[in-house]
């Protein structure tokens, strides 16, 4: 059975093809009913959609509507639970601005 | 008499014909969370599922608050309390906050579960929504924190997803009670702050986790509203009370350095508007529950849900406070659940030029309102602010667009408000606006000042009186 997984994204071109990258998934048809959406965190090789592959559906990460061409993926490994972000890491990029990640100077 | 937890909240409920138990199988995946949406837009019945799809035995409880009706049960008020009633019954008891008491044992203890054996998929978690970033565990709870510095206990309500069997990501918003306390006093150290979450617990002790009530304990303030104290009894591995009779206990911590994706998320605005972001994750160690427990559901959307009738509740008392405070001769104060906390109507006695600029600069000088509301408006006594219908009369007929709609950009914002730029939501920065539909001052009543043309103003009491008085003898 092909398994089905989603990853948000904020643009439909944003995963590259056919090249290896670390990516967060959810997964949508785990052995486990129970444990869907749970995520995942895995090194994988994403290419056009294909009938025999799994799927990866691209979602977009603002309003959650879904792109109608899924993907292929080939998961090669685990990398863990899920992607974690370091604090440190985010800041001076966009998402990291002051008001989402940092208190105010006065408490 | 108090509630003692949300299984007395629903019998009584039922008394009054304001839940339904659903026996049909439902599952947990959309259905769950479609049902209570379509509830709270047709102003429907709260809902207890109880034949959750994969959790034999485990319930999902959804709407508690979602109605005007179910707030006056859970206030102990009769059901069909005028909204201005219910309001002052609030204002009335918060001013007197009772002290919880500590027990020993509770229900919320029956079961324990710590490290490994911790499985938050376990429970019947909904995807509430359509493109929601996850499974929302916390949607209708208290998240309990320290203030390492005080005795200061805060409980708090933000959203929160499942990410894996042990963790959950959630957002907390820098400027809020939790988020100061966390990026001040335990991130910056890189300390990971001890939570307990409560889920499940009665309506009104779960309601003041999310009302902004300042930096004062909410559990004092439950003791108020329900007029008895809160029963609260210490977590198994972290230095923190939770309410005994809550369903469901995580315990755990908030960590300090790293953060997880979270969102997007159907919000209480009515739209799904914050993007995907990497926000705080909070480890759960240790999980207790009650026996058959009873998980939450706040589906936030469309008006009108929990949070728009809490926080109706919530701001009115605030914000009549503090105009009162100003010396504002205010009449009324009304957030109205439709509006999705993003108005608040002000009734007052004009006096002087510029009063309703002055009263959207001091309504506006409250964080905890500046976030979430985006527009205050502010009308002469006559009006009825409890009637949607006669405020937006007010609006269209009174509000000079030329002259009377004063804006307030570079304001402090939510990044949760639709209208607002993306650049500007992950900023935080928003605008802000005041409808003054009051007469000018200077338009004299006997000549400038439009009549109002209705039942109540514009024909002599004695008239008034017989008509009333003969209404049935006309034949109505």
């Amino acid at each position: 059975m092909r398994r089905e997984y989603d990853t948000f994204v904020s643009r439909g071109d944003e995963i590259p093809l056919n090249q290896v990258i670390d990516l967060n998934i959810r997964e949508l048809t785990p052995d486990d009913r129970k444990k869907k959406y749970r995520y995942r965190y895995v090194r994988a090789n994403m290419t056009e959609n294909s009938a025999e592959a799994d799927v990866l559906w691209l979602l977009s990460k603002t309003t959650g509507y879904r792109y109608s061409r899924p993907l292929s993926i080939n998961i090669l490994e685990d990398l863990g639970e899920f992607k974690s972000f370091r604090r440190e890491d985010l800041e001076g990029t966009t998402k990291a601005d002051k008001t989402e990640y940092e208190a105010p100077a006065a408490m | 008499m108090a509630f003692k937890d949300n299984r007395e909240f629903i019998r009584a409920l039922e008394k009054t014909r304001d839940v339904v138990r659903v026996t049909k199988e439902v599952d947990w995946d959309y259905e769950a969370g479609a049902i209570n949406r379509r509830l709270s837009e047709t102003h429907g019945p709260a809902v207890l599922f109880e034949n959750v799809k994969d959790y034999p035995g485990k319930r999902l409880f959804a709407g508690a608050l979602s109605s005007w009706r179910r707030m006056a049960v859970a206030l102990g008020l009769p059901v069909d309390t005028p909204v201005p009633e219910i309001l002052d019954a609030w204002d009335t008891r918060i001013k007197r906050p009772i002290k919880p008491v500590i027990v020993n044992k509770a229900p919320c203890q029956e079961n324990i579960l710590t490290d490994s054996g911790v499985n938050l998929f376990d429970f019947p978690v909904p995807l509430i929504h359509e493109g929601d970033g996850g499974r929302y565990m916390l949607t209708w709870h208290i998240i309990v924190s320290r203030d390492p510095d005080s005795e200061w206990v805060n409980w708090g309500m933000y959203r929160g997803q499942l990410v894996t069997e042990r963790y959950l990501a959630g957002l907390v918003h820098p400027i809020s009670d939790l988020g100061r306390v966390f990026h001040g006093k335990y991130a910056k150290y890189n300390k990971p702050m001890p939570i307990a979450i409560a889920i499940g617990a009665d309506p009104i002790t779960t309601l003041t986790g999310g009302t902004p009530f300042g930096p004062i304990d909410e559990a004092d303030m439950a003791g108020a509203l329900r007029l008895e104290p809160v029963e609260l009894v210490k977590c198994k591995t972290v230095d923190l009370h939770v309410p005994a009779h809550a369903e469901i206990i995580l315990e755990g911590e908030i960590l300090p350095d790293v953060l997880a994706e979270e969102g997007p998320f159907g919000e209480y605005t009515g739209y799904r508007v914050s993007e995907r972001a990497p926000r705080l994750i909070f480890k759960i160690n240790t999980l207790t529950y009650r026996n058959e427990p009873v998980l939450t559901m706040s589906n936030m959307g469309m008006p009108i849900d929990e949070c728009d009738i809490t926080w109706s509740c919530a701001l009115r008392g605030i914000v009549k406070a503090r105009l009162e405070e100003f010396g504002i001769p205010v009449k009324q104060v009304y957030a109205p659940p439709e509006l999705a906390m993003n108005c608040i109507v002000v009734s007052t006695e004009v006096r002087n030029y510029g009063l309703a600029n002055q009263i959207g600069n001091i309504v506006f000088s409250i964080s905890s309102i500046a976030l979430y509301c985006s527009h205050v408006i502010v009308v002469e006594e006559d009006v009825d602010i409890f009637n949607l219908n006669e405020v937006f009369h007010t609006l269209m007929t009174r509000c000079n667009p030329e002259k009377d709609i004063i804006t307030k950009p570079l304001s402090m914002s939510s990044p949760l408000i639709p209208f607002m730029d993306p650049d500007d939501r992950r900023l935080g920065r928003g605008v802000k606006t005041v409808f003054d539909c009051t007469w000018p001052v200077k338009w004299s009543t006997m000549h400038e000042r439009p009549r109002k043309s209705s039942f109540n103003m514009i024909y002599p009491e004695f008239i008034q009186k017989r008509v009333l008085r003969n209404w049935k003898a006309y034949g109505f």
